[in-house]
């Protein structure tokens, strides 16, 4: 076996800020290399220098068979057989499935345009197909919820048959089937085609399960480096974060409190059917089951993003109004969204900007003055309660790394004290370390009277915060389960099993 | 780290417009030194810097939402005629009677300009039609219930108001006076106020400010309205200058007022840039505009190198702040383009 790619002592700083030092890593041929380390350790960086859309300030990168290079052009990265699925997708959300996924053809040819489309339509549908998922190709971009874009980034990497692959974080959105179609897509990949892959993901049993080695970055440096079968989780999340991560369970559940939030036959058309529950002050509910099986939706139409048809949610005893996001924030709910890129985040501005965002009104004298070193102070309270790694709050929060920016997202939300938080996928893109931190942050609000609702694919993140769990399937509420000595495993099979049945 | 430091602090696009100004000021002073530094000049200046200027604060306004108004001018034209007619319809003899006819003038003026305002801002934000396509309508619109009314003739209007347009306070022109103060004031407002905060975060990306809690709507709508009345306030001022009202004056100040937002560091797709940006983009346009209109009239006895100087002017401005401004990646544009649509969120998220 050979080096497909060597990259030989990289280093590349923004500003004063050190991305890497000196970072040298080989992907053999037929591979899969998997990069692992917190947020903010220069993964992407690291992605992007090897793509040739950032370059290097030092050392060089190297595809077998091709001068080594440090400088920006990312279309000979192209012409060297490097495809890149990007943290941020980088896909045209204004163009068609289709024709994300097959756009370098048209340029390449000279083929009119109608036989482009039909033909590009074709290649979009069997490279969806190979990934087992059913988005039609004339969809619009901009209309996919995250998980079906990522799909549709992968499957426009995949149709080019590259020598090597970059996936930035491709799992983080998607649901487990998905993930398993993906993981064996990677592995047939490299043994038949013998393909090769550089891997990032923060789901370390996914790395261990799929890398062949494996290189650790802690603050842009490598800190470890070899064969998979060297690694185990505790190993890989130590030499990531320097600590020792322990799996902590939820505080005792709360006895004797009030029902904070009362939702009682809750129906929205064509997702959830009438759905009861109570989630008293201080307790934590996680919301279970698989993609389809409404347990988005639940989760939006408890705070008014989606219209309910029938049934109630009360807070404190009083009815909200159904379909009314405002009011439900009024009343003291907030809602961490999915998509942090477009929902959640102001990219130009400030990180305090961003975290700043939902409390200016609680910083406004009655004649509507801002009392911005007040509004400032409260939102440094919270990214520092958070870690938010950064050397200046003024700094535009698209600078921070993606797990950072999540942190950013949350920090606007617990800004506001909410008496009901509802989270939708907290972690997605967090590494371990700091997905333990946002964990113990859950559980320290949920001690001091919140109520929080967690909707997650994420089994073990349900286990490690969530008193109680809901799990949905077909929209119906088919389990209330505690979760005191709940597995994983058993966790999985009751979400599972309803949905063979049905 | 004390260069990044004073970067923090001030705009560099601030920076650039105050050496040009200082720049074209010193070569013109060089080249005219007769007609260009004197006070009579700078007066002049002012006084022709003034109506664009109150235009253009409306422009900046929206464009802050990730609007644009471009119905100013008609909305200033129409503010005009109805203050012309009712001053002279109301005027008497007694000094009473003319106090009454001016302020009865000036608040309905102000009036039609929120309404004005409050139709774009109603289409714009209710029935989410494209703020473009929306004021170009009304720009038609209001164009022609000015015409009706007046039959594309000329009001006059009454000698006490001329005030507004010539008078002078400590030697300043009053509607230069209302220019800045106006821009001062609008600036304090979004800087220090909850409103102007929300506002920025709105034209930044309206769909995560929606979802913060922030009402995306109201603070699109109350811009809107602003620039009516902005516009109305520019109305009176020419009707004070000129003592006549028309409903087709001005029509070239629509694009000079979006060129000096714009060149004021205004971004079309929101959420950045301050009045007074504008207010010193206005200056430098129009010290350079007269600088110019001296030296090539001196010297060749024509001007029509004027309108190509502006234009290389622009360019050039924007070619250097806009390249200042590439690394705070261009992400957020592709995104932005999902309009926020808060109630069809629903419809986007159930799959
Ligand atoms: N354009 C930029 N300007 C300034 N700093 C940047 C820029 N891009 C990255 N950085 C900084 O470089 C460091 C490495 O970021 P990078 O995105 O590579 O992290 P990462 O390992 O991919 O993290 P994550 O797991 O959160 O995606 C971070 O401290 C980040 O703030
Ligand atoms: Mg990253």
């Amino acid at each position: 076996m050979s080096a497909v790619l060597t990259v030989a002592e990289v280093s590349r700083s923004f500003g004063g800020v050190r991305a890497l030092h000196n970072v040298s890593l080989a992907v053999e041929q037929g591979a899969v290399h998997c990069l692992v380390g917190e947020n903010g350790s220069g993964k992407s960086t690291l992605t992007k220098i090897i793509a040739g859309v950032l370059s290097a300030d030092a050392g060089t990168v190297a595809m077998a068979g091709h001068e080594p290079r440090s400088g920006v052009n990312p279309g000979l990265a192209i012409r060297e057989g490097i495809s890149v699925i990007y943290q941020d997708l980088a896909l045209f959300p204004n163009l068609t499935v289709a024709e994300n996924i097959a756009p370098c053809e048209r340029t390449a040819s000279l083929t009119p345009h109608w036989r482009w489309r039909s033909s590009a339509k074709r290649a979009a549908a069997a490279a969806l197909e190979e990934l087992g998922s059913a988005i039609s190709p004339t969809t619009v971009v901009e209309r996919l919820p995250t998980a079906e874009r990522q799909l549709v980034a992968i499957a426009r990497a995949m149709t080019r048959r590259p020598r090597m692959i970059l996936m930035d974080e491709p799992t983080a959105a998607l649901t487990h089937q998905e993930i398993d179609r993906l993981l064996a897509l990677v592995r047939r990949l490299r043994d038949e085609h013998s393909m090769s892959f550089m891997f990032i993901s923060h789901k370390l049993n996914e790395v261990l399960e799929l890398a062949d080695s494996v290189t650790v970055l802690r603050n842009g440096v490598v800190a470890s480096e070899g064969p998979a079968a060297d690694y185990t989780i505790e190993r890989l999340s130590n030499d990531m974060t320097g600590r020792t991560i322990s799996s902590a369970r939820p505080t005792k559940a709360p006895t004797g409190r009030e029902p904070r939030l009362t939702v009682t036959g809750l129906c929205v058309k064509g997702a959830v059917e009438d759905i009861s529950f109570e989630a008293a002050e201080g307790e934590v509910i996680g919301i279970g089951g698989l993609l389809g099986s409404g347990r988005t939706e639940l989760a939006l139409s408890l705070c008014g993003l989606l219209k309910s048809s029938e049934g109630s949610v009360e807070i404190d005893g009083v009815a909200l109004r159904p379909g009314h996001f405002q009011d439900a924030i009024k009343r003291g709910i907030a809602y961490v969204p999915e998509d942090r890129l477009t929902e959640g985040l102001f990219l130009d501005r400030s990180i305090r900007d961003n975290a700043a965002a939902a409390v200016a009104s609680e910083h406004t004298s009655r004649l509507g003055a801002l009392n911005r070193s007040a509004l400032h102070a409260t939102a440094e309270h919270w990214l520092g309660q958070l870690h938010v790694k950064t050397p200046d709050y003024n700094d535009a929060v698209n600078t921070l790394s993606g797990g950072n920016q999540q942190r950013v997202v949350l920090s606007k939300w617990l800004a506001r004290r909410p008496r009901l938080l509802i989270l939708n996928g907290p972690t997605v893109g967090v590494d371990v370390g700091s997905r333990h931190d946002i964990h113990e942050t859950i559980r320290h609000l949920a001690k001091d009277g919140t109520t929080v609702i967690i909707a997650s694919d994420d089994l073990p993140e349900l286990l490690a915060v969530a008193h109680r769990v809901l799990v949905l399937s077909s929209g119906q509420l088919r389990h209330d389960i505690l979760t005191g000595d709940l597995t994983v495993q058993a966790l999985w099979e009751a979400i599972s099993a309803d949905s063979a049945l049905s | 780290m004390i260069r990044n430091a004073l970067r923090d602090r001030v705009d560099s696009h601030v920076i650039l417009l105050v050496g040009l100004l200082i720049f074209e000021i010193g070569v013109f002073s060089i080249l005219e030194p007769a007609t260009y530094p004197t006070r009579a000049n700078f007066t002049s200046m002012t006084l022709q810097a003034s109506e664009i200027g109150l235009l253009a604060l409306g422009i900046v306004l929206t464009m802050i939402v990730s609007g644009i108004d471009l119905s100013i001018v008609a909305t200033a034209n129409v503010a005009g005629i109805i203050a012309a007619t009712t001053m002279t319809a109301m005027d008497g003899p007694s000094s009473s009677a003319t106090a009454t006819a001016i302020i009865v003038g000036v608040v309905i003026a102000l009036a039609w300009g929120a309404a004005a305002g409050a139709l774009n801002g109603t289409l714009v934000v209710g029935a989410r039609v494209s703020p473009i396509l929306v004021t170009l309508g009304t720009l038609t619109l209001f164009t022609g219930i000015g015409t009706a009314a007046t039959e594309g003739k000329v009001v006059f209007g009454i000698d006490a108001f001329t005030w507004l347009g010539d008078g002078k306070i400590a030697g300043l022109a009053v509607p230069f006076l209302l220019l800045v103060a106006l821009a001062v004031l609008l600036s304090l407002r979004l800087a220090r106020t909850r409103f102007g905060f929300e506002a920025y975060l709105v034209g930044e990306n309206a769909r995560a400010a929606w979802f913060s809690g922030i009402s995306v709507r109201r603070r699109q709508f109350a811009m809107y309205v602003a620039s009516g009345m902005l516009s109305a306030v520019a109305g009176l001022v020419v009707l004070g200058r000129t003592n006549a009202a028309q409903v087709d004056f001005g029509q070239s100040f629509v694009l000079l007022a979006v060129l000096v937002a714009v060149l004021g560091g205004l971004d079309p797709y929101g959420g950045r840039g301050s009045p007074l940006g504008a207010l010193l983009a206005v200056a430098v346009l129009q010290a350079m505009s007269t600088g110019l209109n001296q030296v090539l009239v001196a010297h060749t006895g024509s001007n029509f190198f004027k309108n190509f100087a502006w234009g290389i002017l622009l360019i050039v401005v924007l070619a250097i702040s806009q390249r200042s401004r590439t690394p705070r990646n261009n992400r957020k544009h592709e995104l932005r383009d999902k309009t926020p649509e808060p109630d069809s969120h629903n419809t986007d998220t159930s799959r």
